[in-house]
């Protein structure tokens, strides 16, 4: 019996055991409502989303918000990258970036989306990405230095020692120590990425999205869509981070322990 | 001959050398030997230029043994090697030396303790320096592993006798393997012997030197 239980057939029985869970409390939370505009029933949502997976103008949807995410991350992705390196000539470096950061992360999401618009025309497109990028930009820039601080004072002692040029340096000792802890990352940020864009989107009323279409939906109270959209949000965001976790855990085969003896 | 003239070393007030001087001769093992604190791996690093001092030390390619064996952790052990000398046959000569011509394509975390250590001699010993530099390198070892990686260590360096300088705070370790033994104490040298016969020494032989050690090392 012990055996048959594996570790991992016991996670995958308590997320079944989670799930079903959900499940009872959307039950229990709309027969308490009793009112399908306020808490619409899941097999209402489930067949619009069924409708919506044969619609074109669904994917489209999805397609553009995904693609309009991931221009936002890779943009966040690549400055923040390139204010670390910067911030590694010295002290005086990151002293001269800190102000910029805090400024961008302190900065309130929803009246930035406003102001934007505005300096945009209303470039209902540009907005939400731009906003993404301001959230992205200053927590991926936080992780990638945190990151680099992280590489152990050790090896960098030993190539000190034995004249380890700089291009072994970086393409072998520093990329690769970085590497597995911003990959690790990156699946929660692009997920957090994609709830800002579509929040952006609802904002800002972008209509080939699905922050537009849940904004429609929204206001035609067609409550059954609004949560099939919202429902397409989370397992987009659950895709990502899956997929990226499972990177990792084959490419980094150096980090995982194998028997041994001498 | 490393020459350390006047050097000077303090951390915030504590003073560990001042105005010291020593003088290492080419192709000995020196052993400096002492208790914890009392400035040898300091020492080390100043020679490995590691750390900033006062006064002069002989600027030289430095190999270091460490006490952990330091291999970076997404190369090979091939991949390790590779960043200290480039020639494909020497790489494979010193991995035949060293017993891990199997383990060439493993990860630091495929390798216990003790052949982690091995690639770390190995690696010492395949960058061109002046000279090599040991820092407690058995000390997290047990004894019939510490014996095997001594035994390695000779035998290698039978064949290279490149100036090494080995810290310890272990007296059999320093009875077996050095040619001249100093005992610092605070930042002074409170023995220095060259000995007139030459190492390896078994473990366990040479017992009136270690009984000197043993002696200087608690009469202070």
């Amino acid at each position: 019996m012990r055996k048959f239980f594996t570790q991992r057939k016991l996670n995958i029985i308590f997320s079944v055991l989670a799930l079903a869970l959900m499940w009872i409390f959307w039950i229990i939370a709309y027969y308490i409502a009793g009112n399908p505009l306020i808490v619409p029933s899941f097999t209402d949502t489930v067949k619009s989303l069924w409708q919506y997976l044969g619609d074109g103008q669904y994917w489209l949807a999805v397609l553009n918000s995904f693609a309009r995410t991931l221009l936002a991350f890779t943009v966040s992705f690549a400055l923040a990258s390139a204010c670390v390196a910067f911030s590694l000539a010295g002290k005086w470096a990151k002293a001269l970036l800190k102000p910029a950061v805090v400024l961008i992360r302190t900065l309130p999401t929803m009246a930035v989306i406003l102001l934007i618009l505005r300096a945009t025309h209303y470039n209902r497109t540009l907005s939400p990405v731009i906003v993404t990028f301001l959230v992205l930009f200053p927590m991926i820039y936080s992780q990638i230095s945190s990151a680099v601080e992280g590489i152990s004072r050790d090896i960098t002692q030993m190539a000190d020692v034995y004249s380890v040029g700089k291009r072994d340096r970086l393409f072998k000792i520093y990329l690769p120590g970085v590497t597995p802890s911003i990959l690790a990352q990156t699946g929660a940020n692009i997920s957090l990425g994609l709830k800002i864009m579509i929040s952006s989107e609802v904002l800002a009323n972008t209509a080939d999205g699905l922050g537009g279409m849940m904004q429609y939906s929204n206001l035609a109270s067609e409550i059954a869509n609004l949560s099939a959209l919202t429902l397409t949000a989370v397992f987009l965001g659950l895709a990502v981070e899956l997929a990226f976790s499972q990177l990792k855990r084959v490419t980094f085969k150096w980090s995982e322990k194998e028997g041994c003896g001498d | 001959m490393i020459e350390i003239k006047n050097f000077s070393k303090s951390y915030s007030r504590n003073t560990v050398y001042e105005n010291f001087n020593l003088t290492l001769n080419d192709g000995e093992i020196t052993c400096i030997l002492g208790e914890s604190g009392s400035g040898k791996t300091t020492l080390l690093n100043a020679i490995a230029k590691l750390t900033e001092y006062g006064g002069s030390i002989t600027n030289l390619k430095c190999s270091y043994i460490f006490q952990q064996p330091r291999l970076v952790p997404n190369l090979t052990v091939r991949g390790n090697l590779r960043l200290v000398c480039k020639d494909e046959n020497k790489i494979f000569q010193m991995l035949e030396k060293v017993e891990l011509s199997d383990k060439a394509e493993s990860y630091p975390v495929q390798l216990s303790g003790g052949q982690a250590q091995r690639v770390s001699v190995a690696r010492a010993f395949l960058y061109a320096g002046d000279v090599i530099l040991m820092d407690e390198p058995f000390s997290s070892l047990d004894l019939k592993l510490k014996k095997r990686i001594m035994d390695l260590f000779f035998e290698i360096w039978g064949s290279d006798e490149r100036t090494a300088v080995f810290v310890t705070h272990d007296v059999d370790e320093a009875v077996c393997i050095a040619k001249r033994i100093l005992v610092l104490d605070r930042g002074r040298i409170i023995y220095d012997k060259t000995a007139n016969d030459s190492p390896p020494r078994g473990y366990g032989e040479a017992e009136a030197l270690r009984k000197e050690l043993v002696s200087v090392l608690l009469g202070r």
